[in-house]
């Protein structure tokens, strides 16, 4: 672990500039949807006033949830001091903060009237958990910032400690307070659940480690460093349980949910008879998110490490996306009961099962701010001295070899 | 400087008001028969601020809701220039985008197969949860009950859509221009029923939806007020609250569910 | 208006001399065209605050209101207009004070400009009341996107009132009135 050097990545190459440019691509396409969609107005997407938020609040919803998740690894080098893990720290923060300002993006130049940032920021309603998540995002840049200096600078390190734990601290209530928007919508039987909020901070740990796996992965290899077998099947072992964990909490919430007579509507529309919300929920979050991921880490190598990492963890982003459409836009597409007992009808879609079609400017805005994230961690890697030179396996782990 | 004019102007309005306002309930007074004026609601003056004295509400009588009425409806969306914007959409994608304060929805029994007509627009809650989850405070209650959706801070996050249990908000989707002056409204902003509040603060003691209404299915009144028919009706008859289990306590109520 | 445009001229002048004494030419042409760009957007915004009373800053005669004098001295109103509006908007909105004093839709029903056809200015016409000065102090705002830019009454003949929505059938006729209709 002594002979550990960092480096910055050269970042001159055509192939850094073209993935910069590829990044580049997407952000701009983000930023024509966000035009396009205030120029002219909601209508052209596919949200409206059934489904009211929709495919750039999935995306928004992933990123955030993901950058709590990423800071895991850094989390447990700090605060539960594992010495495994420290190599791999600094880039956890910095993906933490990209993935938040990514998430924060979309969710912003998606508002009706983004052009009033402003009043989001002066004028605060303090019973409201949206405006609490206003400062936790905000607080979250402000202390994992610090908490990357203390990384960065080694006259500030030995405030590593504190910074990393309240960091740690931090980022459980920030997904707390992600999870509580769902939970505390009394109003739709899908949500108003104290389980979303813990279900959304295991979520996070599954999804920000799979990002982080991914990025891990595509720089070492791009870079031409060398990355050992025993970091990546740590961090994969590692995901495995976080995907278990996950799985455990969405059975605990539909159990429930099954119990409660009340909630068998519900229920049947997610879980039977809902088109492609079901099909988003068992092919998407089960099998390919929570199933294949699981096989993949568990079973004994079926195939080299890292390429069964790359597919594990791709899968697992995929379920993750399909679970949160399943969160979002299932609840709402399900109508609300007015009076029980009663069926009922209306020109406002009352008592009628709401189709969403998602429109292309949906997507740009949401890749839009996926693209904002990545670049920013790409350019991070030039800036800053983030990663070892090698993560070899004998620089990783000593003791194995 | 400016704001001592103001004020003093607004004084001297005020007293105006007051001496207009006063002398003109004395002409209207001699000029019908006083048993003849059965549900005044008193108007404040008009540069009085809306108090907690009175709650604000509507009853509505679900038996005499007429089947294929939409007067409400309608007199709702006159009142208030509500429209629909053509954008070659779909009819169903249409009507999704589409603002609706007031809707007619017919209610029927799963089991009975008991059919009830109402109109549902905003329940204005006591508690509205609208009004908690609004991150900057736009969506707000007034003093006397009245739940509102103040558009020059409302972000359009549509948070307090997902949070009503009634869907009585809309999100405006497009741009619009040639808005009425009791009504502004905009693109990117939530909007829902304002319980006619220009009519409210007028001392109209209305609706357009109530006026609208032949049938006699919806009345307007202070619930706060014991003697006014809307609190006496609700004394001799009950109302239902929609979705009374989330104990919002709504100033809409309904007889006959 | 000749003093300061003069004024500007010279001001620019010394700054590029004074800069110029210290960089070399090649940053010189950028800082002068800097300057030029700020002085110009400056000189443009003051002339907007001072010039005439019924000039806007491009010279062109302002239009004289309906009534005789507005609600506050002329001087007051171009100063503070926002805050009194602002003032008056959160009296309305949260405690239902409808006084016209102060109130956006007075201003607008007394401030109504001809635009080149002879119709109504609106909004996005340099002619509308507030967007002379708006244009050239770079000022944007958004009152408009809520508020009707024109009187009631230059537009409430194109409202369609009776049937509002026209366009869809639908929605004046619930589900079951089309159901009773076929049994009819």
């Amino acid at each position: 672990m002594k002979n550990i050097r960092y480096t910055s990545i050269e970042g001159n190459s055509l192939k850094f500039l073209g993935l910069l440019g590829v990044f580049g691509f997407f952000i701009l396409l983000g930023f024509l949807a966000f035009l396009k969609m205030e120029h002219e107005g909601h209508w052209i997407t596919g949200m409206n006033n059934q489904v009211i938020w929709g495919m750039p609040h999935i995306f928004a919803i992933f990123l955030i949830v993901a950058a709590s998740g990423a800071l895991n690894v850094a989390s447990i080098a700090s605060v539960f001091n594992k010495s495994f893990y420290k190599p791999l720290a600094k880039l956890s923060a910095v993906l933490s903060l990209a993935l938040l300002a990514g998430g924060l993006a979309v969710l912003l130049l998606d508002l009706g009237r983004p052009d009033r940032l402003i009043v989001a920021i002066t004028y605060y309603n303090f019973k409201s958990i949206f405006a609490w998540n206003i400062i936790l995002y905000t607080g979250f840049f402000g202390i994992v910032g610090i908490y990357l200096w203390t990384m960065l600078d080694w006259q500030v390190e030995k405030y590593k400690r504190i910074a990393g734990t309240a960091a740690f601290i931090w980022r459980l209530i920030l997904t707390t307070g992600t999870g509580s928007i769902f939970g505390f919508l009394v109003a739709r039987s899908a949500y108003d659940a104290a389980i979303m909020a813990p279900m959304f901070v295991i979520m996070s740990f599954s999804f920000g480690l799979a990002i982080y796996i991914l990025v891990l992965l595509a720089s070492y290899r791009w870079t031409g460093r060398e990355l050992g077998d025993v970091v990546i099947t740590r961090l994969k072992n590692l995901l495995g349980v976080f995907i278990a964990a996950t799985l455990y909490f969405s059975l605990v919430y539909h159990l429930t949910n099954l119990y409660a007579t009340e909630h068998h509507g519900i229920e049947a529309f997610v879980l039977m008879k809902g088109g492609i919300i079901t099909n988003m929920y068992w092919l998407g979050q089960i099998i390919l998110g929570t199933l294949i991921p699981l096989a993949l880490i568990y079973c004994p190598r079926p195939a080299k490490s890292n390429t069964m990492a790359v597919v594990a963890s791709v899968l697992v982003i995929l379920g993750g996306l399909a679970s949160l459409y399943v969160i979002l836009i299932g609840g709402q597409s399900y109508p609300m009961t007015l009076v029980p007992g009663y069926e009922a009808s209306s020109t406002f879609a009352d008592g009628a099962i709401t189709v969403y079609s998602p429109s292309i400017w949906e997507f740009m805005l949401g890749m839009g701010g996926v693209a904002i994230a990545l670049v920013i961690v790409t350019l991070a890697m030039k800036i800053f001295r983030l990663l070892p030179d090698s993560l070899s396996d004998k620089i990783a782990d000593p003791h194995k070899s | 400087m400016g704001q001592n004019d103001m004020n003093n102007t607004n004084k001297i309005d005020q007293y105006r008001r007051r001496l207009l306002g006063g002398s003109a309930a004395a002409v209207a007074g001699l000029a019908l028969a006083p048993g003849l004026i059965l549900n005044t609601v008193q108007a404040k003056p008009a540069a009085d601020a809306v108090s907690s004295k009175n709650r604000w509400g509507l009853l509505i009588d679900t038996t005499k809701c007429a089947d294929g009425c939409s007067d409400c409806v309608t007199a709702c969306n006159t009142e208030h220039g509500l429209r629909k914007i053509d954008h070659g959409l779909s009819e169903s994608k249409s009507e999704a985008i589409t603002s609706q304060w007031i809707r007619n929805v017919t209610l029927k029994n799963k089991s009975t197969g008991h059919t009830v007509n109402m109109p549902v627009m905003c329940q204005h809650c006591e508690n509205p949860p609208c009004v908690d989850v609004c991150p900057t405070g736009a969506s707000f209650k007034r003093d006397d009950g009245i739940v509102l959706v103040d558009k020059h801070i409302c972000i359009g996050c549509r948070y307090c859509m997902m949070a009503c249990p009634y869907k009585a908000r809309s999100f405006i989707h497009e741009a619009l221009t040639d808005q009425l002056a009791v009504a502004p409204r905009g693109k990117g902003t939530v909007e829902s029923c304002t319980l006619c509040v220009h009519k409210v603060d007028n001392g109209d003691g209305t609706t357009a939806c109530a006026e609208a209404c032949t049938h006699g299915a919806i009345t307007f009144g202070d619930l706060n007020d014991k003697s006014s028919l809307i609190s006496k009706k609700l004394e001799m008859s009950g109302g239902r609250q929609l979705r009374a289990e989330l104990g919002l306590n709504t100033g809409v109520r309904y007889q006959g569910l | 208006m000749f003093a300061q445009l003069a004024i500007s001229i010279w001001l620019w002048v010394i700054t590029n001399i004074t800069v110029g004494l210290f960089v070399n030419i090649r940053q010189l042409s950028k800082v002068l065209l800097a300057s030029a760009i700020l002085l110009w957007s400056v000189g443009s915004f003051a002339a907007s605050n001072y010039s005439g009373p019924n000039r806007d800053a491009s010279g062109n005669i302002v239009p004289t209101p309906k009534g005789e004098k507005c609600v506050e001295p002329t001087a007051d109103m171009r100063a503070n207009h926002m805050e009194y509006l602002l003032h008056k908007r959160d009296k309305t909105m949260h405690e239902g004070i409808r006084t016209k004093q102060h109130s956006l839709v007075e201003c607008i029903q007394c401030h109504v400009t001809p635009g080149e056809d002879g119709k109504v200015a609106r909004i996005t016409n340099e002619k509308h009341f507030c967007a002379s000065c708006h244009r050239s102090a770079s000022v944007t705002l958004d009152c408009f996107e809520c508020h009707a830019d024109r009187p009631a009454e230059y537009f409430s003949s194109e409202l369609p009132h009776k049937d509002v929505f026209a366009l869809n059938p639908a929605l004046t006729t619930t589900p079951h009135v089309v159901l009773n209709r076929k049994v009819q």
